[in-house]
């Protein structure tokens, strides 16, 4: 399970940045390395929330600036 | 105010029968319709299954992979198109030039599907649930704004959602806006793409072909029953002249005068005689000081709905009177289909395809005579002619009219 949401979040993440997979590092930080626009963060939380039907509450959405950060919030709600 | 002249440099177009403006006036010449089957979705449960749909369109040609996914259809032919058009017009947009640089579009249906979509999501999966990244292609000026993001262009952007005359509206806008000095340069635009839900709406108003008769695009033919949707961009870049010349541009032609009325009658009918049409076609020759003797060829607004056709011919006999029998009428959505606001954008391009070619596309499917439409229409491409002035008009249901004026850069 927990390698699964791993694939799958990474694929998320990857089709919406436009980054391969097989360059998209884990902890680069959305806005600082991958310099992001705020526009595809939303999407990045939206379709984490879509995907696995779980809202991410309004405070920590500023946390989620890494593909760990989303996988290691994703793996605390999903047990 | 002393007018500027306002000439046009550069062409773009994303057509169904044809990509940019050799492959598009070869398809012209030689009457290719871009009609065919539907295959975007699936049109079991419609009498009707034909459109001018854009096919063999690869984006990615044109504007590369990167940012391709946040581009919705109607933004992938604008861009496409404004493409074209700057490269054929040699513009260089840079940081000095940016802000003396406009975009003005003609478009009304282009983010039906997206809006559609859009709900859809809302209602099925809930608020919480709904991917915002697709808001933002559900606004009626998305494409435009999409080719002033792609393009760097920051001197204006404009969408122009007048239905059938969106197009001459959005170059009326732009002539304005150099007239007036807010720009020296403005990438006019017209898009449409064709969705289950516009085609829906068409359908069930009953204004498709194939409905009451066969399914063809024939305009001003007997057998003429509706409407063929049809999709796509057209993008021309206009100038003012004294800008246009400082950088040695290639001068298409000269935007001469431009007129629109409106004229509503009842929801979704047309005015029976035309007088908006008229109206628009008269103020357009007496701006242009072009007599209507030098009127080389007519690009009709004609689709093949029944009253449309009537009409326009009716009008065109009072305006011209004897001339009438002289004039050839060219229809090129008897090819396209009726692309709504994106059909002037087409009709402007075939028409500089004419002055640049020395070709008048023939009116396909042109078979039966009506004994109310009786002009001289071209029944075969006419080739090796001197096309120096091409009238232009627009129109529908709905009390929108305009009509354009070109000229032949001399």
């Amino acid at each position: 399970m927990a390698n699964k949401i791993d694939d799958e979040l990474k694929k998320i993440v990857s089709t919406i940045t436009e980054i391969p997979l097989d360059t998209l590092k884990p902890d680069a930080d959305f806005f600082d390395d991958l310099k992001i626009d705020s526009m595809k963060a939303i999407e990045i939380v939206a379709a984490f929330e879509k995907k696995y039907k779980i809202v991410i509450p309004e405070e920590e959405i500023p946390k989620m600036r890494s593909l760990s950060k989303i996988i290691a919030f994703a793996k605390d709600k999903i047990k | 105010m002393d007018e500027k002249k306002i000439v046009i440099t550069g062409i773009g177009v994303v057509a169904p029968n044809g990509i940019g403006k050799e492959k598009f006036w070869d398809a012209l010449k030689n009457s290719n319709s871009g009609i065919k089957p539907i295959s975007r979705f699936d049109t079991a449960d419609f009498k009707c299954k034909l459109a001018g749909e854009v096919s063999d369109f690869k984006p990615a040609d044109y504007l590369g992979e990167k940012g391709l996914r946040e581009l919705d259809r109607s933004s992938r032919f604008l861009c496409a198109a404004a493409k074209l058009a700057i490269e054929d017009a040699g513009l260089s947009i840079t940081e000095q030039n940016t802000d003396s640089i406009g975009v003005c579009t003609g478009t009304t249906l282009s983010s039906l599907w997206n809006i559609a979509e859009y709900d859809r999501e809302v209602i099925k999966d809930g608020p919480l649930f709904t991917d915002a990244g697709v808001f933002s292609g559900t606004v009626a000026n998305a494409a435009s704004s999409r080719v002033s993001i792609l393009f760097n262009i920051q001197g204006f952007n404009a969408t122009i959602s007048t239905g059938y005359t969106s197009s001459i509206e959005a170059i009326r806008y732009a002539v304005n806006c150099i007239q007036l000095g807010r720009a020296r340069a403005v990438l006019v635009g017209g898009v449409e793409s064709i969705s289950p839900a516009s085609f829906t709406g068409f359908y069930r108003l009953g204004f498709l072909a194939g409905l009451k008769g066969e399914e063809v695009s024939c305009p001003f033919d007997k057998r003429r029953n509706g409407i063929i949707l049809g999709e796509g961009a057209g993008v021309i870049v206009l100038e003012d002249e004294t800008h246009a010349k400082k950088r040695k541009a290639r001068m298409y032609a000269e935007v001469k005068s431009a007129a629109s009325t409106f004229d509503a009658y009842k929801l979704g009918k047309y005015q029976p005689q035309g007088k908006g049409l008229y109206q628009s076609i008269r103020k357009t020759l007496s701006r242009s000081r072009v007599s209507p003797e030098q009127i080389d060829c007519v690009q009709a607004s004609a689709n093949s709905v029944k009253e449309h056709d009537k009409i326009e011919t009716a009008v065109l006999r009072e305006v011209f009177e004897k001339l009438a029998d002289k004039i050839p009428v060219t229809a090129v959505k008897s090819v396209l289909g009726e692309s709504f606001s994106a059909a002037g954008l087409f009709q402007v391009i075939s028409s500089l395809g004419s002055m640049q070619e020395g070709f008048v596309p023939a009116v396909a499917n042109y078979r039966e005579k009506d004994p109310e439409c009786n002009l001289q229409y071209v029944t075969k491409t006419l080739s090796s002619q001197k096309i120096a002035n091409v009238l232009i008009n627009n129109f529908g249901p709905g009390g929108n009219n305009a009509a354009l004026l070109l000229s032949k850069y001399q």
